[in-house]
């Protein structure tokens, strides 16, 4: 929102009336020169697998075009699949280096002043000067004219810099092979589309019904429990089998439930 | 008379001089080959369920002229099947695709009646070996689901259907020749599938054509001969051939001295460009080091060493180094990876997707004949027998013996079987090792055939979903009768599944 109210008020008013906005809310770094960047990256990463349960069945249209199966209605339903994407979060040094007010800088402010104060002497000379709209045209882009020809003998400023910025990498988006799924007691594999087979299916589907010790993912040694609650199940219920009477008096649809495990680095990157 | 008046007309005219046809007969538009039905026989399976192979024998006519032969299908639902036709043993025509009474479909075949569920089909992947308890055997033969070699593929007849021509059929696969082409002697249709259809009501009809042609044989012959003739007629003759081969070759020779020259000059104007590329690459060397010598001198020089100079330049240039020693020391940080490897990196994952969502592979050939099975005597009133078929694994066929499904109700009434005489004790069975961890071993019974008990053996069974055990089937005995409880699989907390 702000980048849009600065970007509003950089074309629509002055250059220097611009320039002091940028000065005033801490965004001088639009105007840099010449920048080099390095990003140094530092230690501490921290390497996740997030695991989102669909509990709404997913369709796929039956025809090329989902517009011709929306038509007919008609999908083919989807074998239950987890969603899986792998991330490293961590930070980085970033160095940067530049210059503000430089050639570039003085030849644009130029252009500025030649034009507004063309402006401000248009509306002098041709326009009505009585009228209170033209004189707030001469005087805005008038005064505007002044500040930007100050702005021409700025000194060059030099600039350097060092932030730590976050950075967050998606890694991957299929399953990694280690993953499980412990149903009543049972574990069934997750393959790397998140499908647990027909059996594990059946079993998912049967627990729903009956829901009974918590369902856990298992990945390497780290273990989760899915936090399903009423309206976890009243949705896979709901949706799968026009069922709801499990279902809570107030009950609202919960399309997903995700999970998090955290790992050691470089366990979800390794290629199987 | 009016038709005569115009004849005369156009005669006079100089219209056509053919004479008119009688009237009746049809002028024909150009001498070909049409298709007349031999014979057309429609075909139904022996069975409800079935996957075949089913074979048809077709008599060749061994017509001069051509012959055709279409396979037709009438069904009232949709069926998957793979049709092959053998000419000479060897296979000349083939197609596998879903076909309901519209033609080709799509989605699955209705077979609901002929194939086991998920589950069942499941335990029989799983190595599951016999199929005792829930009256999945015949008696005193541990069969149910085995995993053996396959025997080669017997085939199995199609009834003749002698009734009228079923409405609306569709067009399967053809095969057949006209004038030129493969003759064959041997002409056999093989149909199978992979799941077992649902055939009720389903035919099969061979439509044997033969091509002749719409003329008298001697006039066609006449036209074949006139038509070669034409032909000849059109070929070069050798000597405007020869003057158009020299001519070629005349122009081949010019266009290889062109060819030359040219090369010639463009071996020359790339010597030039060499030459003149050398220069600037001794230019651009000369003001690199001269760009060199004045940047060294003047280590603030802001063109060439950014914005800092040259103190800034080398710690920026030693931070990049540093970011260099991380990423040797830590490959496996996705902040390291470079466009490549992020590539090869996703290709790797993304084929790892793919590879388990792939389709299973399809047989090339069909399941072996079907196994004789002799249903163990109703377990209930409303069990209903499917009977067993080969299940393509994606590697092998598997028989899945035939069982019968005994709905709850049944079980809670106890319309089961009913015996006169209490059973003998339970035999003690020899259980073998399990062949998956998951899998239960199913205890045999005794089941009564109406005059004497057999016992059902007993077998392992995958588990068909987690926290079931499996009930053994038991007799009970009410008053003077006594009564078949059959196994099942129940919940271990909670009521039966």
């Amino acid at each position: 929102m702000k980048a849009i109210m600065l970007a509003l008020l950089a074309t629509t008013s002055g250059c220097f009336t611009s320039w002091a906005i940028t000065q005033s809310s801490g965004n001088q770094r639009i105007l840099d020169e010449g920048m080099r960047q390095e990003r140094v990256p530092l230690p501490d990463v921290r390497e996740r697998l997030h695991v989102t349960m669909p509990l709404a069945p997913q369709r796929a249209p039956k025809f090329r075009t989902a517009a011709i199966a929306n038509e007919v209605n008609q999908f083919d339903e989807l074998p239950f699949a987890f969603e899986c994407v792998s991330t490293q979060t961590a930070s980085d040094t970033v160095y940067r280096s530049g210059f503000r007010y430089g050639g570039r800088w003085k030849k644009v402010a130029a252009a500025m002043f030649v034009i507004e104060a063309g402006i401000a002497a248009a509306y002098y000379f041709a326009s009505d000067r009585e009228k209170p709209g033209n004189q707030l045209a001469i005087g805005f882009f008038g005064l505007d004219a002044v500040g930007t020809a100050a702005l021409l003998f700025v000194p060059r400023k030099e600039i350097y810099r060092k932030d730590v910025a976050p950075v967050h990498s998606r890694i991957r988006s299929d399953c990694p092979a280690g993953l499980t799924l412990e149903i009543a007691g049972e574990t069934f594999p997750v393959d790397a589309a998140g499908r647990v087979g027909e059996l594990g299916e059946a079993a998912l589907d049967g627990w729903m019904r009956a829901p009974s010790t918590p369902l856990r993912l298992t990945y390497r040694d780290r273990v989760i429990d899915l936090q399903l609650g009423q309206n976890e199940v009243c949705t896979w219920n709901r949706t799968r089998h026009q069922d709801q009477s499990a279902c809570p008096a107030y009950w609202a649809s919960a399309p997903a439930i995700g999970a998090s495990i955290e790992v050691p680095m470089g366990t979800l990157t390794q290629l199987e | 008379m009016l038709r005569g008046c115009l004849f005369v007309l156009l005669g006079a005219c100089g219209g056509s001089t053919k004479p008119a046809t009688t009237p009746g007969e049809l002028e024909p538009v150009g001498i070909e080959l049409v298709p007349s039905i031999a014979a057309q026989t429609w075909y139904r399976s022996p069975t409800i369920c079935g996957q075949g192979p089913y074979e048809i024998e077709v008599p060749v006519s061994g017509t001069k002229w051509g012959e055709e032969l279409v396979l037709r299908l009438s069904t009232p639902r949709r069926v998957a099947l793979n049709a092959v036709i053998l000419g000479d043993d060897e296979q000349v025509a083939k197609t596998a695709a879903l076909f309901d009474r519209n033609g080709r479909g799509h989605g699955k075949a209705e077979n609901l009646r002929c194939v086991a569920d998920a589950k069942q089909r499941l335990a029989a992947v799983r190595g599951g070996d016999g199929g005792g308890g829930g009256g999945t055997v015949t008696p005193e033969v541990p069969v149910g689901t085995t995993v053996i070699t396959p025997p080669p593929s017997t085939p199995v007849q199609l009834v003749v259907e002698d009734g009228l021509e079923p409405d609306g059929s569709v067009e399967v696969v053809r095969f057949g020749w006209r004038e030129h082409g493969r003759r064959v002697k041997r002409l056999r249709i093989r149909l199978w599938s992979v799941e077992p259809n649902d055939l009720e009501l389903v035919r099969f009809g061979v439509t044997h054509l033969e091509w002749r042609p719409n003329v008298p044989e001697a006039e066609y012959e006449a036209y074949l001969e006139r038509e070669r003739r034409r032909i000849e007629a059109m070929r070069e003759a050798p000597a405007v051939s020869h003057a158009r081969w020299r001519r070629q070759v005349a122009d081949d020779e010019r266009r290889r001295a062109a060819q030359l020259e040219d090369d010639r000059e463009r071996a020359a104007a790339q010597l030039e460009e060499d030459r003149r590329r050398a220069i600037d690459a001794a230019l651009e060397l000369q003001r690199r080091r001269r760009r060199e010598a004045f940047c060294a001198a003047h280590a603030e020089s802001r063109d060439c060493w950014g914005a800092g100079g040259k103190r800034r330049f080398l710690e920026l240039e030693e931070r990049a180094r540093e970011r260099e020693r991380y990423c040797a020391a830590h490959p496996e940080d996705a902040r390291c990876w470079s466009t490549a490897e992020r590539a090869r990196r996703a290709s790797a994952w993304r084929r790892r997707v793919e590879v388990a969502t792939a389709p299973p592979k399809q047989p090339d050939g069909p399941p072996p004949a079907p196994r004789d099975e002799t249903p163990p005597p109703k377990l209930s009133d409303n069990a209903e027998w499917r009977p067993g078929y080969w299940l393509w694994t994606g590697a092998t066929w598997v028989w899945l013996g035939g069982m019968w499904r005994v709905p709850d109700e049944d079980i809670v009434a106890e319309n089961t079987t009913t015996a006169p005489v209490a059973p003998p004790p339970p035999r003690t069975e020899e259980i073998p090792p399990p062949p998956m961890p998951t899998t239960i071993w199913v205890s045999g019974f005794w089941q009564w055939n109406g005059a004497s008990y057999v016992w059902v053996a007993g077998g392992y069974q995958a588990r068909p979903e987690a926290g079931v055990s499996w009930r053994p089937a038991e007799w009970r005995t009410r008053g003077a009768v006594h009564v078949l409880i059959p196994g099942g699989w129940v919940r271990v907390r909670g009521g039966r599944r």
